[in-house]
């Protein structure tokens, strides 16, 4: 089979050390906080102008895939999400860090991912003609569907308090206009100042609302010993069997989930981890579990962002279309290396295609080495005392958020929300609906105003179209399902 | 009146989601067959303003006390975190950090002598490392650009 001729060309030291290599660099900067997987290839990318297709290509797929998983690591240890697609991932992880369970989640973190990122993959390999025409049915009025059901998530990751969920998650919501107005162009909320215009950068919130509030939390008990207990004696400290049993339908639903939001353009790594963790929820006969060190809490976000990278570059190879961001950089790789994504791809660069397929596998290989060797050595991080841990903390969020774009603004940005999402922690708001609200708020109106252009006003659109009847009417239900638990149980006790 | 911080925090939210309210009277009204640039943001505040209420009316069955504990200590470093944010462009990264991190530790009690030099001398280093030398991503000089 030509796959096979494929994986024979991989196996070459250098194409090999350029996946080790690219994945090391995706893996760390996937874990820093304020370096994300598009800003990681976009930086790698000039290196592979030089280089021969397929290293090139290969070299950025190391990062992209090792910088989705990276940024796990800091997400679970630190609740700071190296990388957007891992905010979900540190809702429970640090729950787990908390319990002394780091290895554990930080295990799982690695095998998931691995498992969505390869079965991307094959879906990628077998599939991917027939996948990409499904992708293209996606209009305006599908993708607002999307992001409205997104949005619906927040009452799953409230947690305790319903309403403070939602008061996150309308602040975000306004936060995400202010800026010019993307259909009529008119600044909105920008009070005269040219820094907002462009609006608020959500990198710099996240890493205020996530790194820099918890560094502030921790300064609170800063001088009292840990309580939690990091030998290997802990139950539950270690991954068991019985643990990857208990979520391997979780992995696998959410690789699907991955592979299949991936796909769609515009939607990315981000929006897919937490559909996943919305359905593992929803499927979990533990459901109050979640949010409190739930292991399929992180199973089901990893297994997914990984796995919305196979998926992205399905659209991308197939038919020029880019899956997400980081494929949109990409593109650009291909293009300057004289490939043309698109049908004709597949005809006349079937080697070349074929010597992806098997990078991106080995690839994930790759990772899950780098990540079963790393757990101990990650953990150590939490060796470190509070104390000097703390202000490298803080001096790594201003230089992440000064790296985004040069600017200071970002800084003051990430200072701010560091105070507000303190005052959050404190008060029991989470953090995670406005991180949602962010990502998803500006597609949703946009997606919504184009989509009543299309239809001259009529909200036929959005209920006439079947993909999008579908996705609000799940999306309503997950609004409203936990008010009616809610009155089940009070009748039920009644 | 209960000043509680259900009260409090939701005097806030309806404060704020008003603010923004009042705001979208600033845009320009479209034709009916276009949505306006109003229409979202005025929805959002008007939800916000009634979860801030509810909030609000909550604070009368329930009572929300924070508790903040090492207060000067957390309000020390967070001034201190303020005075490196500002005057990083104007002094440049590489002297402010290492001095940043040094008083930081202080501050926090951290006495080993390795400790106070070695934490911000590598920490500086690597940054300038990592970021600047392999990534090429610029770090502000301040003077020294």
């Amino acid at each position: 089979m030509e796959l096979l001729q494929g994986l024979m060309s991989v196996f070459h030291w250098e194409v090999l050390l350029i996946l080790i290599l690219g994945c090391a660099a995706g893996i760390s900067i996937g874990a820093l906080p304020g370096l994300t997987a598009t800003m990681g290839v976009a930086l790698i990318l000039p290196i592979t102008f030089g280089m021969e297709a397929a290293s090139g290509i290969l070299l950025l797929i190391g990062v992209y895939f090792g910088s989705i998983y990276g940024g796990s690591i800091t997400a679970i240890l630190l609740r700071t999400p190296g990388t957007p697609s891992s905010a979900a991932t540190a809702i429970d992880g640090y729950e787990l860090t908390k319990k002394g369970h780091a290895q554990k989640a930080l295990t799982m973190a690695v095998v998931a991912s691995v498992i969505g990122g390869i079965l991307s993959v094959i879906l990628l390999i077998f599939v991917a003609p027939s996948l990409a025409e499904f992708a293209l049915k996606f209009s305006a009025p599908e993708t607002f569907a999307l992001a409205f059901f997104g949005i619906t998530i927040i009452s799953s990751i409230s947690g305790e308090s319903l309403l403070k969920g939602l008061i996150a998650g309308f602040f975000g919501l306004l936060i995400a206009t202010i800026g010019i107005d993307p259909m009529g162009g008119f600044p909105r909320f920008t009070f005269g100042s040219t820094d907002l215009m462009s609006g608020i950068n959500f990198i710099p919130i996240m890493i205020g609302l996530f790194a820099a509030a918890t560094a502030f939390e921790s300064i609170e008990d800063i001088f009292k010993k840990s309580v939690v207990d990091f030998s290997k004696a802990v139950k539950g400290a270690k991954l068991t069997w019985i643990d990857f049993k208990y979520s391997i339908v979780t992995i696998l639903r959410s690789s699907g989930i991955g592979a299949f939001i991936g796909m769609i353009p515009g939607a990315g790594g981000d929006i897919a981890a937490f559909v996943a963790y919305n359905e593992a929820r929803r499927f979990s006969k533990d459901k109050d579990s979640f949010g409190k060190g739930n292991i399929n809490g992180v199973a089901a976000p990893e297994a997914a962002n990984n796995g919305s990278t196979g998926g992205a570059m399905i659209p991308l190879l197939t038919l020029g279309i880019p899956g997400d961001a980081v494929t949109a950089v990409m593109l650009g790789a291909l293009m300057v290396q004289g490939l043309q994504p698109g049908p004709m791809l597949f005809t006349n660069n079937m080697g070349l295609i074929n010597t992806l397929f098997a990078g991106m596998i080995v690839a994930n290989l790759i990772i899950l080495m780098f990540g079963l060797l790393g757990v101990k050595l990650f953990t150590k991080v939490l060796l470190i005392p509070k104390m000097i841990l703390t202000p490298i903390i803080l001096v790594l969020c201003v230089v992440g958020s000064y790296s985004l774009n040069n600017n200071m603004f970002d800084v003051w940005v990430m200072f701010t929300f560091g105070l507000i999402g303190y005052f959050m922690l404190k008060f029991g708001i989470p953090a995670s609906p406005i991180i949602l609200a962010i990502i998803l708020g500006p597609l949703m109106e946009s997606s919504f105003r184009r989509a009543l252009t299309m239809s001259n006003g009529s909200y036929e659109i959005f209920y006439t179209r079947p993909i999008s009847a579908t996705l609000i009417a799940v999306g309503l239900i997950t609004l409203i399902s936990p008010f009616i638990k809610k009155w089940y149980t009070n009748k039920r006790s009644a | 009146m209960k000043w509680n911080s259900h009260f409090i925090i939701g005097l806030i939210v309806m404060g704020f989601a008003s603010v923004f309210f009042i705001q979208t009277y600033q845009l320009p009204e479209v034709s009916s067959l276009q949505t306006s640039a109003a229409f979202m943001p005025r929805m959002y505040s008007v939800l916000l303003f009634i979860c801030g209420l509810l909030l609000l009316l909550q604070s009368f069955r329930k009572s929300g006390n924070i508790k903040v504990e090492n207060k000067k200590l957390l309000s020390l470093l967070v001034l201190l975190l303020l005075l490196y944010i500002i005057l990083m462009p104007i002094i440049g990264f590489y002297v402010v950090t290492p001095v940043f991190l040094f008083i930081a530790l202080w501050f926090l009690k951290v006495r080993g002598k390795w400790s106070l030099i070695l934490v911000p001398s590598i920490a500086t280093l690597s940054v300038f490392l990592f970021f600047q030398y392999l990534l090429k991503v610029p770090i502000p000089l301040g003077l020294f650009a």
